[in-house]
């Protein structure tokens, strides 16, 4: 019984291998081809037929690709950017969200009617405006410019409100009763309630930043103020025959999302779970 | 101070007080909404609710940049929309992504999820699993460098592993038919990862009993698939497809990368609504006609949402 | 769970800390800062050392040169310089500054800046041309003319001892030049040619054909009406496009599948191509042992050439305007103008627009022998500038995108009907942009 087992097992895993293990095959290559072209020299990139491994590595690269554009400047106002506006997400998401949720009221269905409907608005439609009255404010290509639009997040709200929903109102009451405040009331239980929704939108909210494109290109100016999306798509137009120092400046550019990744894989799915199946 | 309305009362009170009960609310959450909804709703209004209607309002104007005059022009952009050539060759290329893009990802997707919901031997499904998701970790410029890289048409290696097939070398981007090909399959190899995640755990909650019933009852797996399985799954499904049209609808980053720069391909295969809202509006500085394109990009990803709404509304 | 509640009030605080910082920040610093925009990357070296000199002799002013690719810079202009935040000085060339000019957004140069223009010291093409309604704007920091580069070593091999004069000996070089593998495909092009990429440079470069067979992109059509029309729906334009098609399809002299362009060029994967002198400095930097000669650019029915140079210009946005003026005419005629010219000629490969270099630089054309007919040419060469319109930009990316399509259509050869077809119609679309801008003077 057990061996016969054995093998339909092994069988039926073959056939999933078969077909599995080529398009895994196929999912990771061209990551790995970008960090191997990065380690070539420039010359050994353009052999014809190609050659898999460099045969002489080389990180100089990656020490032209800080030297020439600042990667590194690049990649700091990425983390600011993309942490400043995940923290005031955070913040109005999970205050309105308690707002909306637990607190009853017509007017607070139509607002949150109206935000909801802000989700299916793609930003692209109005963002000629949203430059105009940032240049306006004389925000452009600055941090303050960079952050204005992402500091609301209309699926943040609605996240937050669903997960709130699900606390018990009894607990609420209860706390209500008690003399406590609305603000007490959230800060004290709702949020530590709703930790895990919390990292998790934390999360999706910050890898949204971090690769919006749009919006960081039409608002810099200056290199300096560059977010890594920007300054990789300026200098691979700029350096394209030079496909080692692109590959690398693409590497360097992936590389924190993917160390990240390494390290909160779990958080990660579970972030994208919880955030992907809310609309269900 | 919190004084909860009793029931006595608002059965006492006629319309008028419950009408009040309804505005009125206990004294600190009135506080709070207005200290925390206050600035929120401040915050929607500045930078979502009135640029939408800005547009609107531009898209009715020959808005320009660097001219001073900015006259009311009713409908005429719209009209110029309608018969400009550039635009609804961005309309079709924005549509044939979004229809090829979407549902090829999400058969892939989904295909893979199926496999890998029973484990595997040594755990390997996990291997694979990890594998799978990782395109889609980093964000899309570096993923489209890399692949404008691998389609190079001197010394892209998808060329050369093609020529193992006798297939000759090709200009994949450069290429007016293939380069919107190109764009698709790097976008469904980036997006196959997230939404298998996302099957996987849709998966994960079908009661196994189901299945165990169908076997007794003599189904095949490929009936259990497609009478137990996608069924269940179906408003899930649905819901991601629409999600994942809208953001079709809204790419950008990839053309703009493959096309940048001097050795960038030709823009106008694979040329999409945003880049043709960003080069209206922000090189030739046309921005009423970018609003009134911006317009029809939000009609357009309004009445996919309100057909989700349709087809999603469980009757089960 | 505890950590996560005083991390949030902790990137609060941080957001609202940055949001009022970071204005403040920016106000703070230098009494005089002057920031200077190029759309030429390879020109930093040239104005961060500009910079540097100046700020040694004017310790209180420091200049920020940043430097974008072309078709962004463009970009960043129209959107910042009619709302007054664009840099103090702009660098870019005609075209792209007249909108701007008609706009307001650029300032007339003062009475000396002019004195100093037209003292001489530069061709006359640069001042005439940058004079709109009796005004002159900016002052000019570099220049090339348009010609042809080739590789020596190609032509040696080939058995060719000059460079092609005219486009009939530009085609049968060509065909000399090209090798084939033993499939037929072109694995090297005769003559390079720029087929799609970066939109308007497209069709600027098939311009420089029309403008040697005799068309143009805009043609007035009464002298001093202000009103054009499509010069190019005509013998000329059909030529030119047939030029192509016929490189391509008939001669098979170029091949769009290898690298194109400046690319091509440095690869060795073209023998000859048209450009500007920027590529000295290109080559030398990526393909040094390259050897390659310039020689005039080939004619047809016309023998001319473009002169082409960008400006220098104090723009609205700038708060220091004076500070601003004396920057440029420190770069045009200081106390380091030979220095700074050094760097354009060993480093950048623009070339200094001024008429008197070879007083300051008398061997220049003994070391880099490739920079003489990038600035010379025969005295029956006609020198012409950029369309002037400032629906120029427009008109060039549109036609751009019909000319890439164009030639990737293999039905155009041998196919007049076709060829007057893909001309007449781009003509309509180049039509309909001045018709838009009241620049129109057909019906």
């Amino acid at each position: 019984m057990r061996s016969h087992g054995i093998r339909r097992f092994l069988v039926e895993d073959g056939i999933r291998h078969l077909i599995l293990a080529p398009l895994a095959f196929l999912i990771v290559f061209p990551i790995v081809w970008m960090v191997l072209t990065s380690l070539k020299p420039s010359a050994e990139t353009i052999l014809w037929p190609p050659k898999m491994l460099p045969q002489v590595p080389t990180l100089q690269n990656y020490y032209e690709v800080f030297v020439r554009w600042p990667f590194l400047r690049f990649f700091l106002n990425s983390v600011l950017v993309s942490g400043v506006s995940t923290a005031a997400i955070l913040l109005t998401s999970s205050s309105a969200g308690y707002a909306f949720a637990k607190i009853k009221s017509r007017w607070l269905s139509i607002i949150f009617f109206v935000f909801i409907a802000t989700i299916i608005v793609p930003f692209e439609s109005y963002m000629i405006p949203v430059y105009l009255l940032v240049n306006r404010l004389g925000w452009l290509d600055s941090y303050p410019g960079l952050i204005l639009p992402f500091i609301i997040m209309a699926f943040g709200v609605f996240f937050m409100r669903q997960t709130i929903q699900a606390i018990p109102d009894e607990l609420i009451q209860a706390a209500r009763i008690d003399g406590c405040s609305e603000f007490a009331i959230f800060w004290r239980m709702i949020l530590p309630l709703s930790a895990g929704p919390l990292s998790a939108l934390a999360i999706y909210a910050f890898l949204n930043v971090w690769g919006f494109f749009t919006w960081p290109l039409i608002i810099t100016t200056t290199q300096d103020m560059y977010t890594t999306e920007i300054g990789l798509a300026l200098f691979q137009s700029q350096f394209f025959i030079e496909y080692g120092l692109v590959a690398a400046g693409a590497t360097v550019t992936a590389l924190p999302l993917l160390l990240v990744f390494f390290v909160f894989q779990r958080r990660i799915i579970t972030a994208v779970t919880l955030t992907g199946l809310k609309g269900t | 101070m919190i004084a909860p309305v009793s029931p006595e009362i608002t059965a006492h009170a006629g319309g008028w007080a419950r009408l009040r009960s309804q505005w009125r609310w206990y004294g600190p959450q009135w506080k709070y909404c207005l200290a925390i909804l206050g600035p929120v709703c401040l915050a929607y209004l500045v930078i979502r609710i009135i640029p939408i209607f800005d547009t609107a309002w531009m898209s009715l104007h020959n808005w320009s940049l660097v001219k001073p005059v900015k006259p009311f022009i009713g409908l005429e952009n719209y009209v110029k929309l309608a018969g400009d050539p550039l635009f609804r060759l961005a309309l079709y290329n924005t549509t044939l992504f979004a229809v090829v893009t979407v549902p090829v990802t999400l058969a892939l997707a989904f295909t893979v999820a199926v496999l890998l919901d029973r484990p595997m031997q040594g755990r390997l499904e996990n291997t694979y699993k990890f594998l799978f998701f990782l395109p889609v970790v980093p964000t899309m410029v570096p993923v489209s460098v890399v692949w404008k890289w691998i389609y190079d048409p001197s010394y892209g290696i998808l060329n050369y592993a093609l020529g193992f097939f006798g297939v000759p070398p090709q200009g994949w981007l450069i290429n007016s038919s293939w380069a919107i090909w190109a764009i698709i399959l790097m976008t469904v190899w980036k997006s196959v990862g997230y939404y298998m995640v996302l099957f996987l755990v849709g998966l994960k909650d079908i009661p196994v009993d189901y299945y165990e019933a169908a076997s007794i009852d003599g189904a095949t797996a490929w009936q259990r698939l497609t009478q137990i399985t996608i069924p269940l799954m179906r408003p899930m499904l649905l819901f991601n497809v629409v999600i994942a049209t809208i953001f079709a609808y809204n790419v950008f980053a990839q053309v703009y990368v493959m096309t940048e720069g001097p050795q960038g391909s030709p823009a106008n295969p694979v040329r999409v609504i945003v880049m043709d809202m960003y080069e209206n509006g922000f090189r030739f500085l046309k921005m009423g006609y970018a609003s009134a394109e911006a317009m029809v990009l939000l009609v357009i990803v309004f009445v996919l949402t309100i057909v989700e709404f349709r087809f999603l509304r469980p009757k089960v | 769970m505890r950590q996560w509640r005083w991390i949030r009030p902790m990137m609060a605080l941080t957001a609202v800390a940055v949001l009022l910082v970071a204005p403040l920040a920016a106000l703070a610093g230098q009494p005089i800062k002057l920031t200077l925009w190029s759309g030429y990357p390879e020109m930093k070296p040239y104005f961060d050392a500009a910079a540097k000199y100046y700020n040694e002799l004017h310790p209180n002013v420091t200049i920020e040169v940043s430097t974008f690719p072309l078709r962004d810079i463009e970009r960043k202009y129209a959107v910042s310089l009619p709302t007054k935040s664009g840099p103090d000085i702009a660098e870019t060339h005609l075209y792209i500054a007249q909108m701007h000019i008609e706009n307001g957004s650029l300032v007339p140069n003062p009475n000396d800046v002019n004195s100093f223009l037209k003292s001489g010291v530069f061709h006359p093409l640069f001042v005439s041309d940058s004079t709109w309604q009796g005004k002159v704007y900016g002052v000019p920091v570099l220049f090339s003319l348009d010609s042809l580069l080739y590789n020596t070593q190609m032509f040696k091999e080939a058995g060719l001892s000059a460079p092609p004069k005219n486009w009939d000996e530009m085609i049968s070089m060509g065909k000399k030049l090209t090798k084939y593998d033993a499939q037929g495909n072109v694995t090297r092009s005769g003559l390079g040619l720029r087929l799609f990429g970066a939109g308007s440079g497209v069709s600027a470069k098939w311009w420089y054909f029309l403008k040697s067979a005799g068309g143009e992109l805009f043609e007035e059509c009464a002298p001093g009406t202000n009103t054009y029309r499509a010069g190019y729906d005509n013998e000329a334009g059909r030529d030119t496009l047939k030029l192509y098609i016929d490189a391509l399809y008939k001669h098979k002299i170029h091949e769009p599948k290898l690298k194109q362009d400046a690319e091509g060029f440095a690869t060795q994967q073209a023998a000859m191509f048209v450009r500007e002198s920027w590529l000295v400095g290109y080559m030398k930097k990526n393909a040094p042992n390259v050897q390659y000669a310039v020689a005039p650019l080939p004619a047809y029915k016309k023998t001319n050439t473009l002169l082409f140079w960008t400006n220098l210009y104090v723009t609205t946005s700038s708060k220091y305007p004076k500070e601003a003026w004396d920057f440029v005419m420190f770069m045009a005629n200081g106390p380091k103008l030979k220095e700074l010219e050094q760097i354009l000629y060993t480093t950048v490969g623009w070339m200094p627009p001024r008429n008197d270099v070879q007083k300051r630089h008398a061997n220049i054309y003994a070391e880099v022998p490739q920079y003489k007919y990038f600035a010379e040419v025969p005295s029956n060469y006609e020198l012409y500038p950029y369309p002037r319109l400032s629906v120029t930009d427009e008109a060039f990316t549109k036609l751009a995108e019909r000319l890439v399509k164009a030639y990737q259509d293999k039905s155009l050869l041998d196919n007049p009907a076709g060829i007057t077809k893909v001309i007449h119609e781009a003509a309509e679309e180049t039509n309909a942009i001045l018709k838009e801008n009241q620049l129109y003077c057909g019906k």
